[in-house]
C-alpha cells in the first residue's frame, strides 16, 4: 500500500524561498497580460520598474516575456496526458520487452520515471519483480481439477475460476466483487494484490478487464490517467470544478499558471492565483479562515442594515457604493456603512475604507479606549481585513458573472442600439477582464495587510491599496451603473436617424476605457510594489517621498489636468481629482 | 497503524487454514443445522446472498473445528447470522494469560468483501484497545483486510495482537506510554490486574 501512501509535495522547498518566489514573480498572469505587454519586464528590470519609470521598458520587455511565459508552463489537455502516457508505456514495453499490463504497473510504481525504473530493472529484475508483485513463470493451470474459491468457499471447475498469476484460485464472482471493492476504495486499486494475505502477486490490468464490471474497468482506467498526473512532480490538476486539464510546470519561480479554462491558479500550492502574495502567507490565511469562519459566517452573514433606514441590505452588485431602495434611497459606503458622500477628499482621500487605523482615528470602531486596545490582535482586526477579503471575493464572482452577461447578451444588445459593430465594444469587456483581475489582486492584498506588522510599511502599503481601491471602485460603478444607461435605450429604428445619445456613449467609451487602463496602472503599481517586499519604504525614504509626492500632486492637481492627462471627457461629472499614476 | 509482527504470524496461520478452507467441499451442502435461517425469509431479501452463503459455510467450519482451537469460541446469534460473538483465551506467557475475553462481531452486507467489526465486550487493557469501548486498532480489520480471512482467523488475528501490542499507534495512550518509556512491569502488572478483575471468573 505504499504506492498511494505518500505523494511528495513538490516544491515545498522553493516555496519556502521567499527570494526566489519575488525574483520571477513580475512576470505576470495570462489574464493580464494578454492585452498588455507590459505587465513585467525580465526579472532584472524589476527595481526600475518599482522605480516608476517604465514606460521605456514596455516595448523591450514584452517580446521576452511572451517566449518566457509560454516555456514556463504547459496545459494538457486530457488527450495530450493519454498521448504521454501512452508513449511512456510502449517505451517501457520496448526496453524491458514485457507486456503493456506490467509496464503501466511498475511504472506507477516508479512514478513513472522511466530510467529510474530501466536502472533498476537491469540492476536486478528479480528484486524489482518482487516488490511490485509481477511473477516470472505463469503458473501451471490446473486441469480441470474442482477447485475451492478462496472467499466464498464454494468449489468450482478450473475454468471458472482465476489466478493473479500466482496459485490462489477464486471464483469470477468473488473476483468482481474484490476488483469492485478494491476500485470503489480509490486509486489504491491499481496496486490491487492477490486476495491472499500472504500472495503479493499484483492484479494487472488484463485482469480487470476481463473480470470486473463495465463501469469499474472504465474507473480503473481513469485512476491510471489519473496516477499519471498526480505521480509526476511536475504536472498537476487544474483545481477548477469540471476542468480536465492538467498544467505542466517547468521552471521554477513564478507559480501562477493560467488553464485552458480560463482559471487561473498558483501552480505551486494550487489555490486560486494569489500574486502577489506568497504561497505561505496565503495558506495561513485560509486556515485562519476555516478556523474562524464559524464566528464570520453568521457575524456577515450576507446582509447588513441599512444605515439609515436599517432594513436588512443584501449586496447583489459587485461595487462598494450602496444605494438603499426607495423610498430611503440612502448613498453609503458597504464597508463602513458611512455615507457615500463623506467618501471624499474630507476623510483624508477619495476611498479610505481599506485603512484600519484611519478607520479607528475616525472614531468609527472606538466606543471605547478598551475596546480601541483589545483590537489590535483580536478578532476585530481580523475581522477588518476578513470582511475586505470576503467582500472583493464576492464582488470578483460578481464580475465574472456580469463579464459573462457582456459577453452574451449585452454588446448584442448594444450593437442593435448604436448600430457599432461587437469588435468595437471590446472595451467593455477589457473592463470587466481588469475589474476580476483587480478583485483578486486586491483580495489578496488584504491577506497581506493582515500580517505585515512593519508599521512604515503598513502605511505605504495602505496607501497603495487605498489608490488602488478607489480606482478599482469608480471602474467597476461605471462598469456596472453606466453601461445600464445605454442597454435601456430602445433599438434602433429603421430609418437610420441618427441615435440621440450616441455622443454619450462615445464619452462613456472614452471615459471606462481610461479608467480600465488608469486602475491597471495602479494595481501593477501594487503588486510590483508587494512583491518587492516594499522594500524602498526603508532604503532612503524614497517610497516615502514619492508616496507623499503622489498625495500632494493628487490633491494639487488642478479637474482640468487631471481630466487631460486620463484622456477623460467632459460627462465624468465626478468632483474628485485623480491621481496621476505614479 | 502497521501492525507487521500480528501480520507476519497471522499469514504463516493463514496458510493452514487455507488448506482447511479446502476440505470445506468435501462437506455436504445438504445439510444445513444453523441459526434459524428459514424463519427469517425477509432478511433473505435485505441481505446479499453471498455473504449469507459464506458466513453459513464459516459456521460450519465453526462447528467442526469446536475442538480443534481450544483457545477460540466463536457463537452465531440464534436469530441473526451478522451478529456473531466470540470467546477468546488470553495467550500465555502474557498478563493475559488465564482471562477469558468477550468479543463482538458485527458483519457487513458485504463481507467478506468488507471486514467484520470487531470489538472487545470484555474490559482489557492494552495500547490498541479503546478501554471503554472496546475498539481494536489492527490493520486487517481495516485497510489490509482480504476477503481470503474468516471469522475464525481474525480472532487468531486478535490474540496475536494480544501477545504482541504496537505502542505506536495505541488507541489506550496510558498503556501505550507505559510500554514506549520502556516500563514493562508496569503494563503488565495493570494488564494483569484488569485481566484479574475483567476476565476471569470471580472467587467466592
Amino acid at each position: 500500500m505504499d504506492s498511494d501512501a505518500e505523494m511528495p509535495m513538490s516544491s515545498d522547498e522553493e516555496m519556502l524561498d521567499d527570494e526566489d518566489y519575488y525574483d520571477y514573480s513580475d512576470m505576470g498572469d495570462g489574464e493580464e497580460e494578454e492585452d498588455d505587454g507590459s505587465g513585467g519586464g525580465g526579472g532584472d528590470s524589476d527595481e526600475e520598474l518599482v522605480g516608476g519609470d517604465y514606460e521605456g521598458r514596455e516595448a523591450e520587455g514584452s517580446d521576452e516575456v511572451v517566449s518566457r511565459r509560454e516555456q514556463r508552463y504547459i496545459v494538457l489537455t486530457e488527450k495530450d496526458i493519454n498521448e504521454r502516457q501512452e508513449e511512456d508505456i510502449s517505451k517501457v514495453v520496448a526496453v524491458l520487452s514485457i507486456r503493456r499490463e506490467e509496464a503501466c504497473v511498475l511504472l506507477h510504481h516508479y512514478k513513472w520515471n522511466i530510467s529510474k525504473l530501466s536502472d533498476e530493472w537491469f540492476a536486478d529484475e528479480e528484486k524489482v519483480r518482487d516488490i511490485v508483485g509481477l511473477l516470472l513463470n505463469g503458473i501451471d493451470f490446473p486441469n480441470s481439477r474442482k477447485l475451492t474459491c478462496g472467499i466464498c468457499f464454494e468449489g468450482y471447475s478450473s475454468d471458472a475460476m482465476s489466478s493473479a498469476g500466482c496459485d490462489h484460485f477464486y471464483c469470477h464472482e468473488c473476483w468482481e466483487g474484490y476488483i469492485s471493492a478494491a476500485i470503489s476504495d480509490g486509486p489504491g486499486c491499481l496496486s490491487l494484490r492477490c486476495p491472499d494475505p500472504s500472495c503479493g502477486a499484483m492484479v494487472l490490468q488484463d485482469m480487470i478487464n476481463k473480470l470486473a464490471k463495465n463501469d469499474d474497468k472504465a474507473r480503473y482506467a481513469r485512476f491510471i490517467l489519473r496516477a499519471y498526473v498526480e505521480d509526476s512532480k511536475k504536472t498537476k490538476w487544474c483545481p477548477a470544478p469540471d476542468c480536465t486539464c492538467a498544467v505542466e510546470f517547468l521552471s521554477d519561480g513564478n507559480y501562477d499558471v493560467s488553464c485552458n479554462c480560463k482559471f487561473s491558479f498558483c501552480w505551486n500550492c494550487t489555490e486560486e492565483a494569489h500574486r502577489p502574495v506568497n504561497c505561505e502567507t496565503v495558506s495561513k490565511w485560509i486556515l485562519k479562515n476555516s478556523a474562524e469562519s464559524e464566528n464570520m459566517n453568521w457575524i456577515l452573514a450576507n446582509s447588513k442594515p441599512c444605515p439609515k433606514c436599517k432594513r436588512p441590505i443584501e449586496k447583489n452588485q459587485g461595487c462598494m457604493h450602496m444605494t438603499c431602495t426607495p423610498p430611503c434611497k440612502f448613498e453609503f459606503c458597504w464597508l463602513c456603512l458611512g455615507s457615500w458622500a463623506e467618501h471624499g477628499e474630507r476623510t483624508g482621500g477619495f476611498y479610505a475604507c481599506n485603512r484600519y487605523e484611519s478607520a479607528k482615528k475616525e472614531g468609527v470602531y472606538d466606543e471605547t479606549e478598551a475596546r480601541r486596545e483589545r483590537a489590535k490582535n483580536s478578532l476585530e482586526r481580523y475581522m477588518h481585513y476578513y470582511e475586505r477579503w470576503a467582500s472583493n471575493q464576492t464582488s470578483r464572482q460578481k464580475a465574472q458573472a456580469d463579464l459573462q452577461k457582456a459577453e452574451k447578451e449585452q454588446l448584442a444588445r448594444l450593437t442593435d442600439v448604436f448600430g457599432i459593430p461587437e469588435t468595437q465594444l471590446k472595451f467593455i469587456i477589457e473592463a470587466w477582464s481588469q475589474i476580476i483581475e483587480c478583485r483578486r489582486v486586491l483580495k489578496w492584498t488584504y491577506a497581506y495587510g493582515y500580517y505585515l506588522d512593519d508599521k512604515v510599511k503598513s502605511e505605504f502599503f495602505e496607501y497603495l491599496q487605498g489608490e488602488a481601491e478607489s480606482g478599482l471602485e469608480r471602474l467597476h460603478q461605471c462598469a456596472e451603473k453606466d453601461l445600464q444607461v445605454f442597454l435601456l435605450l430602445p433599438v434602433r429604428s429603421e430609418n437610420n436617424e441618427p441615435t440621440p445619445s450616441l455622443p454619450d456613449f462615445g464619452d462613456f467609451r472614452v471615459k471606462l476605457a481610461g479608467l480600465t487602463s488608469v486602475t491597471r496602472n495602479y494595481f501593477e503599481n501594487l503588486v510590483q510594489a508587494l512583491e518587492a517586499g516594499l522594500e524602498d519604504v526603508h532604503s532612503t525614504g524614497q517610497g516615502t517621498t514619492s508616496s507623499n509626492t503622489t498625495t500632494t500632486s493628487k490633491k494639487a492637481v488642478p479637474k482640468g489636468k487631471s481630466k487631460k492627462l486620463l484622456g477623460r471627457t467632459s460627462s465624468d461629472n465626478s468632483d474628485e481629482g485623480w491621481p496621476l499614476p505614479p | 497503524m502497521k501492525l507487521l509482527t500480528v501480520w507476519k504470524i497471522m499469514s504463516k496461520r493463514h496458510l493452514v487454514l487455507l488448506s482447511t478452507g479446502m476440505s470445506l467441499t468435501a462437506m455436504s451442502d445438504s445439510f444445513i443445522l444453523g441459526p434459524n435461517m428459514q424463519s427469517e425469509s425477509h432478511e433473505n431479501i435485505l441481505y446479499p446472498k453471498a455473504s449469507r452463503a459464506r458466513l453459513f459455510k464459516e459456521y460450519k467450519e465453526v462447528q467442526r473445528e469446536k475442538s480443534a482451537d481450544p483457545d477460540i469460541q466463536l457463537i452465531c446469534d440464534d436469530s441473526n447470522i451478522f451478529k456473531w460473538t466470540a470467546l477468546i483465551k488470553g495467550p500465555s506467557e502474557t498478563p493475559f494469560e488465564g482471562g477469558v475475553f468477550q468479543l463482538a462481531f458485527s458483519i457487513p452486507e458485504q463481507y467478506p468483501l468488507l471486514p467484520p467489526q470487531v470489538r472487545f465486550l470484555t474490559k482489557i487493557f492494552h495500547p490498541n484497545v479503546h478501554f471503554k469501548t472496546g475498539e481494536i486498532c489492527l490493520d486487517i480489520l481495516k485497510n489490509a483486510w482480504s476477503p481470503a480471512w474468516t471469522l475464525q482467523s481474525v480472532c487468531r488475528a486478535i490474540i496475536a495482537l494480544m501477545a504482541h501490542p504496537e505502542p505506536d499507534s495505541p488507541l489506550n495512550c496510558d498503556s501505550g506510554n507505559l510500554l514506549r518509556s520502556g516500563d514493562i512491569r508496569g503494563y503488565q502488572s495493570m494488564a494483569r490486574m484488569y485481566t484479574r478483575l475483567a476476565a476471569m471468573p470471580k472467587k467466592g
